[in-house]
């Protein structure tokens, strides 16, 4: 009987600030001023949505599997470290995690700007004659996402790793494999459960972000979450934003689904001891 | 009740009715409108001129908000849950609120009642506050003594190179493109917008940043992000007194418009009108103006303001000569479609 009232603030919060917005959003989706389809129609018609859904798409997915590669080595050395020591890494990771994505973002700024640090340091260091151009490219979006981003992918990793048995590659190493042979055919294997999660994360955050891409790349790098502002703001268009935003829901739930398929339920949550 | 004398229930309505006279006299003084603005330091010499003195005169207390958006206001009109009383509108928004009925008619017998305010100021619904310069800047330090004086050379990165700033909107800026290629600022309208766009083909590449906000187009100057870019008028003369390298030139500039308007289902719409009346006041207009040159229309402001002054001013005759006069109608038809090829137009 206490159970479900233990859950009840939390559906309440739930259903008032998430599930009511959303049925409004559905709303108004599916009654613009050009009739019930006019959202619909607009995202089969314009080619503005299409290239910045692509962009989306390929941007998280590079940051997804930048944040993995530069992750993984990282998580492993934490979590070979002695637990006593581990804290001291985990905290490192974790600083920057604390810190305002606004605050990190801004400060990628001044380190790629015109005047700013890097350009500083290639001119006095007399690798380039004037300032090169970092700001609003590509390069700026990936480095700043990949920055924010990196924590959620190490922690979600060191999560996992921890958990196995490091008794398991110690004996393959005994029975005679190579380095190699142990990570790749015992260690990793066992990672798996946390590599597919960690990428689902990332993919999903890196899906809807919003303050870096606006900032590091300006109105010629947008993503669906800066083109839905962009409806809203300049265009006065809520039916096409709101249609956005169910597209940007349906993908990630297809992300989720397509993931949790790859990797079945019970090995997510530290299952593979 | 059934036991009440009539005695009591005479007792009971006169009590009633001197409780609710008390309430209603307290409520008077309680009340507080909200006036929405565009925020930062302007908010604080309109507090400083405008709210302070009329809150002691009237006892109506002044509260304001930022930033002016036009979504918002439709988000208020649509729940039944305004907040404003008055809020600040630019030209374009405001056709837009009218069409969708977003605004109270102004009673003019409250804000201006001897008719003192040119008709150009006094509209059905909304008040002129103020008239306003998107202009070009640029830093006087990078061009070896150079100074460019109109949009062909904002657009010649020879004679004038380095890293250009703009807004990120077609408004106006196919308008400067146009400027840049000869079009006469009386023939603008209606844009010839594939010109416009093949115009801005060419400066593209040079375009560093696309600025959003009237914080970022000085930032973006002052940080040498770009040595030249489209400013608000009014966001130059700061820097100038601080003595950054900067200046504007007010050829091709884009004069426009700004209002207060009454949303509709505002609470306190008629106290808003009154505190409305106070921008009429010409000396505390003068006031404003040295912290912010965007004059209004009040009746005998320009007298006021010593002659160096009004010279930075977009109303100035000799400025009012060269800049060209925005059209806000064309804009409200027409910016849905060309802000989606503009965004389309910057991807690529």
């Amino acid at each position: 009987m206490v159970a479900p009232l233990l859950v009840a603030p939390l559906l309440l919060l739930f259903a008032i600030f998430f599930v009511v917005p959303f049925i409004e959003i559905m709303r108004i989706s599916f009654s613009g001023q050009g009739g019930a389809l006019a959202g619909a129609t607009w995202l089969m018609s314009s080619s503005l949505f299409a290239v910045i859904f692509v962009n989306t798409l390929k941007l998280a997915l590079t940051v997804t599997l930048i944040c993995l590669g530069l992750g993984y080595p990282a998580a492993c050395f934490i979590a070979g470290q002695p637990a006593s020591q581990r804290g001291i890494y985990l905290a490192l990771v974790l600083l920057p995690f604390w810190t305002s994505v606004l605050v990190r973002t801004y400060t990628w700024a001044l380190v790629l700007g015109r005047e700013g640090l890097l350009n500083a340091s290639l001119i006095w260091l007399g690798l380039a004659d004037e300032p090169q151009r970092f700001m609003f490219t590509p390069l700026a979006v990936h480095l700043g996402m990949v920055q924010i981003l990196l924590p959620v992918a190490i922690l979600t990793l060191v999560g996992v790793m921890t958990e196995l048995d490091p008794g398991l590659t110690r004996a393959a190493r005994v029975l005679g494999a190579s380095p190699w042979r142990a990570f790749w055919h015992v260690y990793l294997p066992m990672t798996k459960p946390g590599i597919v999660a960690a990428a689902m994360l990332l993919f999903i955050l890196s899906l809807g972000f919003y303050i870096t891409p606006a900032l590091l790349g300006g109105p010629r790098h947008r993503t669906i979450a800066n083109l839905i502002d962009l409806q809203v703001h300049q265009m006065n268009d809520w039916t096409s934003a709101s249609a956005m935003a169910l597209v940007l829901l349906a993908t990630t739930i297809v992300a989720v689904v397509l993931l949790r398929w790859l990797v079945p339920d019970r090995n997510l949550h530290g299952g593979a001891r | 009740m059934t036991n009440m004398t009539r005695r009591d229930m005479g007792r009971l309505a006169l009590g009633g009715a001197a409780l609710a006279a008390m309430g209603k006299s307290a409520h008077a003084q309680a009340v507080t409108i909200t006036v929405n603005g565009s925020g930062g330091s302007l908010a604080k010499s309109l507090e400083r001129i405008y709210e302070k003195p009329f809150t002691a005169e009237t006892g109506i207390g002044v509260r304001s908000t930022a930033p002016v958006s036009l979504p918002k206001l439709k988000a208020m009109v649509e729940t039944g849950n305004m907040e404003w009383d008055l809020t600040e509108m630019g030209g374009a928004d405001m056709i837009e609120a009218i069409k969708n009925g977003w605004l109270t008619e102004i009673d003019w017998s409250i804000v201006d009642p001897d008719n003192k305010l040119p008709p150009i100021a006094r509209q059905k619904y909304g008040m002129v506050t103020s008239t306003f310069s998107t202009v070009i800047a640029y830093r006087t330090d990078k061009f070896g003594g150079k100074a460019p004086k109109s949009w062909a050379d904002f657009w010649d990165v020879k004679s004038f190179p380095g890293p250009r700033a703009l807004q990120d909107s077609p408004v106006q800026n196919l308008e400067f493109a146009l400027l840049a290629d000869g079009v006469p600022a009386d023939k603008l309208y209606p844009l010839d917008v594939e010109r416009a766009f093949k115009k801005l083909d060419q400066i593209k590449g040079n375009v560093a940043a696309w600025w959003t906000t009237g914080a970022q187009q000085v930032q973006l100057l002052v940080d040498g992000e770009a040595v030249m870019g489209t400013v608000w008028n009014g966001r130059v003369p700061p820097l100038k007194k601080e003595g950054k390298p900067v200046d504007i030139i007010w050829n091709g500039g884009a004069l426009q418009l700004s209002y207060w308007a009454v949303p509709k289902g505002a609470k306190h719409p008629r106290e808003a009108m009154l505190y409305m009346k106070s921008r009429l006041d010409p000396d505390k207009g003068a006031q404003l103006l040295q912290d912010s040159p965007y004059p209004g229309f009040a009746p005998g402001l320009i007298e006021k303001v010593n002659p160096e002054l009004a010279k930075t001013l977009p109303i100035h005759p000799d400025n009012v000569a060269v800049q060209y006069r925005f059209d806000p109608d064309y804009w409200s038809e027409h910016r849905q479609k060309l802000t989606e090829r503009w965004a389309a137009w910057l991807l690529t």
